[in-house]
């Protein structure tokens, strides 16, 4: 198409609060790489943004993505699409790819996709720019050269204890790098946010002995426990 | 009373185009459900709306062919120009669909029988054999749109032109179920169902309510259905021709691909279609003219009662280019391109999607989701399913997107499915392992840690050891119990799950089962 890739540039797709601080809006036709500890989160959350504003999303190559976590954090799930295609040759790698990039907004691209051909990669980065879709990459692929990385590490969690508790929420810090970026941008996000309300419950001391509970889970009085190491942490 | 109108339907022209022999049964069908079929394949039971796997267990031999609405523009461009030789002005709705005033042709064919008659053959030999087997053409000619479009529908099953007498529309109409006002007029489902639920089973029926009323329980919508069955004109009394200044023209170089023409198409539109929406209008008619550069000329009048988004006028400037260059051989690049709203009206919120809201997105993705099963396979394309259960991987699974309903997600995806009490509360997994991973979780001295049948761990956990690599557990939580359908042997399990943190800050969920360590998932 004439001058697509020009127009396409100067569209973005919306963001969810989560990643707002570091990452105003994500260009069409870009591709992002999520590294680090919470990359497979990162990429969902990314993806949540333009899902929760009607587009479409597939997720090629990675049989393993938790559904709820991706209801969770935002992905209308039924404008979820998925490859699993754990067993595809680059060819065959390469026309899905294409079939995704002219229908889908958001592709997400998983592990099995890592060992692609740097030809078919770049006519895939290529096609998505002038289309206006967005690549997200779960981890550093080689041969898909990403306008901007997302990094996530020292993820702290909190609401787990010694033998008790269940992990709440993590802290983690995110360092956004890119090609047009002159700074690398960092910042530290708690995920998924708790609720203000579970803050001003009573704080029941921590049970150090490990909890036996016959067919129940961590219902109950462990919200509070966890929070009580949650503060504990933060402060 | 309305102006007459005449029209020419081809209900099912998606399988004329799909070309179906005469007892083939042919179903077209678009994101799973079944959108135009054959002669043949409505004998064997099949019907519009039906879901892929119900009407491949009604005609098991049927060709499946998808629903490709460009193939089928381009190819309707043939009959519009058929059409034309009879009648020179006239308007294509969706393909399939032709509408014009009837009032000149008629008068200069001798009467709305003899034009119709004779336009019906015109069209029957244009669109060759298999239109036949198809259902065929019909022609309707009555006072109103909505009217002609009924007549002519019938018309199609039966294959005589139907024409309603002067004034008669009203009449004609009144014992005809209101189901009609969703399939001919698009108004939505949910308010035809309801006019149903509440008795009003005719269009007589709800035309006899009172205007008022109908305003007062369904809004906007409501007046225009009840408009439509009482066989006026829908199109409102307030709908003025617009302002001269709308039409937008644009000249280039001769061009002679006919991408860059509809990529210019598709700037005016946006600008056309956005300077309208900002006044709260919507254009209803569109005439695109096409010039060459020798002076060759295409026009033609496109209405969409909906209202027409830029990708809409898009798609047509797009049909009319292709299906005018394929017919005929041009001398000169095009150098003109205009479009000229002819019909805006207030955009009311009567514009809903033929199928319920569908949005340009939903269209391109189901489109890109019926290749990527051609090229990728049918067991490779899947789309979640809410199943509900107390471990990660039970939660949520994958189905084939070939047999889900991918625009109506209610079914596969119902919300809540129940408490499941003893879930592990907190964020879910972000990678979760389909078939659990084998794992061996020690205490300091290298023993495997080993839980009681009451509950009890043996030693605080220590190391874990993933496939070949040993971490070390910094914190940890659980055992939290499970012990479902002790009931039924073949299904019951036994378990506990577990909570580890790794020292490099991975939360990792695992269980112990008959005294065999899993990995069931991470935080990644």
């Amino acid at each position: 198409m004439l001058g697509a890739a020009s127009l396409a540039s100067a569209r973005t797709l919306p963001v969810v609060s989560l990643l707002a601080g570091v990452l105003p809006a994500v260009q069409q036709g870009s591709t992002v790489a999520c590294t680090g500890q919470a990359a497979v989160g990162v990429a969902l959350a990314l993806a949540a943004g333009p899902s929760q504003a009607g587009s479409w999303t597939v997720v090629a190559g990675q049989p393993t993505l938790g559904i709820h976590a991706a209801a969770d954090v935002g992905v209308d799930l039924a404008r979820l699409v998925a490859v699993p295609g754990e067993s595809f040759t680059d060819q065959r790698w390469g026309e899905s790819l294409a079939a995704m990039v002219d229908g889908f907004d958001v592709i997400i691209l998983g592990g099995a996709v890592r060992s692609l051909r740097s030809t078919t990669a770049r006519r895939i980065q290529a096609r998505a720019q002038s289309r206006g879709a967005v690549l997200i990459t779960i981890g550093q692929h080689a041969s898909i050269g990403a306008d901007l990385q997302i990094d996530s590490a020292a993820v702290r969690w909190s609401g787990l204890g010694d033998g008790h508790g269940v992990a709440l929420t993590r802290q983690m810090d995110i360092e956004v790098r890119g090609r047009r970026m002159p700074r690398a941008q960092r910042t530290t996000v708690q995920w998924p946010v708790v609720r203000l309300a579970y803050a001003s419950e009573p704080v029941v001391q921590p049970v150090v002995q490990p909890v036996v509970q016959s067919a129940g889970g961590p219902v109950g009085g462990s919200v509070a426990i966890d929070h009580d190491v949650a503060l504990g942490q933060s402060a | 009373m309305p102006p007459r109108f005449g029209v020419l339907w081809c209900p099912n022209w998606p399988v004329v185009v799909a070309g179906a022999g005469d007892d083939e049964a042919v179903v077209v069908l678009h994101a799973n459900r079944v959108v135009a079929l054959s002669r043949a394949a409505a004998a064997l039971g099949v019907a519009a709306g039906m879901r892929r796997r119900q009407a491949q267990s009604c005609a098991p031999g049927a060709r499946l062919v998808d629903h490709d609405p460009d193939r089928d523009g381009r190819a309707f461009e043939q009959i519009g120009r058929a059409v034309a030789q009879m009648v020179p002005r006239f308007e294509v709705g969706e393909p399939g669909q032709i509408c014009f005033a009837a009032r000149g042709p008629a008068r200069y064919f001798g009467g709305d029988l003899a034009m119709s008659t004779g336009l019906l053959e015109l069209v029957n030999q244009a669109g060759g054999v298999s239109s036949a087997a198809a259902g065929g053409f019909g022609v309707g000619v009555a006072d109103g749109r909505f009217a002609a479009g009924i007549a002519a529908r019938r018309s199609a099953r039966s294959g005589v032109p139907e024409v309603v007498s002067v004034a008669g529309s009203a009449t004609y109409l009144a014992p005809l179920p209101v189901s009609l006002l969703q399939v001919v007029a698009g108004v939505s489902a949910d308010l035809v169902g309801l006019l149903h639920r509440m008795g009003l089973k005719s269009l007589g029926d709800l035309a006899a309510v009172a205007e008022a009323d109908v305003v007062a329980r369904f809004g906007l919508p409501g007046r225009f259905a009840h408009r439509l069955a009482g066989g006026a004109d829908p199109r409102p009394p307030a709908a003025k021709d617009p302002p001269v200044g709308l039409a937008v023209q644009r000249e280039f170089e001769p061009v002679h691909h006919s991408d860059a023409v509809v990529f210019t198409a598709r700037q005016v539109a946006e600008q056309l279609i956005g300077d309208l929406a900002a006044g709260g209008q919507v254009c209803t008619r569109l005439e695109v003219v096409v010039e060459t550069e020798h002076g060759e000329r295409c026009e033609r009048v496109w209405h969409r009662p909906l209202g027409l988004t830029s990708a809409a006028v898009v798609e047509r400037v797009r049909w009319q280019l292709d299906g005018w260059a394929s017919q005929q051989t041009l001398t000169a690049g095009i150098t003109l391109l205009r479009l000229d709203p002819i019909e805006v009206r207030a955009d009311d919120g009567v514009q809903q999607g033929l199928w319920g809201g569908r949005t340009q997105a939903d269209d391109w993705a189901t489109r890109a989701i019926n290749r990527l099963v051609a090229i990728a396979g049918e067991q490779q394309v899947l789309v979640p399913e809410q199943r509900g259960g107390r471990l990660p991987a039970e939660s949520f699974g994958w189905v084939p997107a070939y047999s889900a309903d991918l625009f109506d997600a209610s079914g596969r995806l119902a919300g809540f499915t129940g408490p499941w009490p003893g879930s592990v509360s907190g964020p879910p997994p972000t990678v979760v392992h389909p078939a659990p991973q084998p794992i061996k979780v020690t205490d300091a001295a290298g023993t495997v840690i080993d839980v009681s049948g009451r509950g009890m761990v043996s030693a605080a956990p220590q190391r874990v050891r993933i496939g070949n690599a040993i971490r070390q557990v910094t914190r940890w939580a659980g055992p939290w119990p499970v012990e479902q359908r002790w009931w039924d042997t073949a299904r019951s399990r036994r378990l506990a799950r577990f909570q580890f943190l790794l020292d490099d800050g991975l939360l990792i969920e695992v269980a112990v089962e008959h005294q065999r360590w899993w990995l069931l998932a991470e935080h990644g």
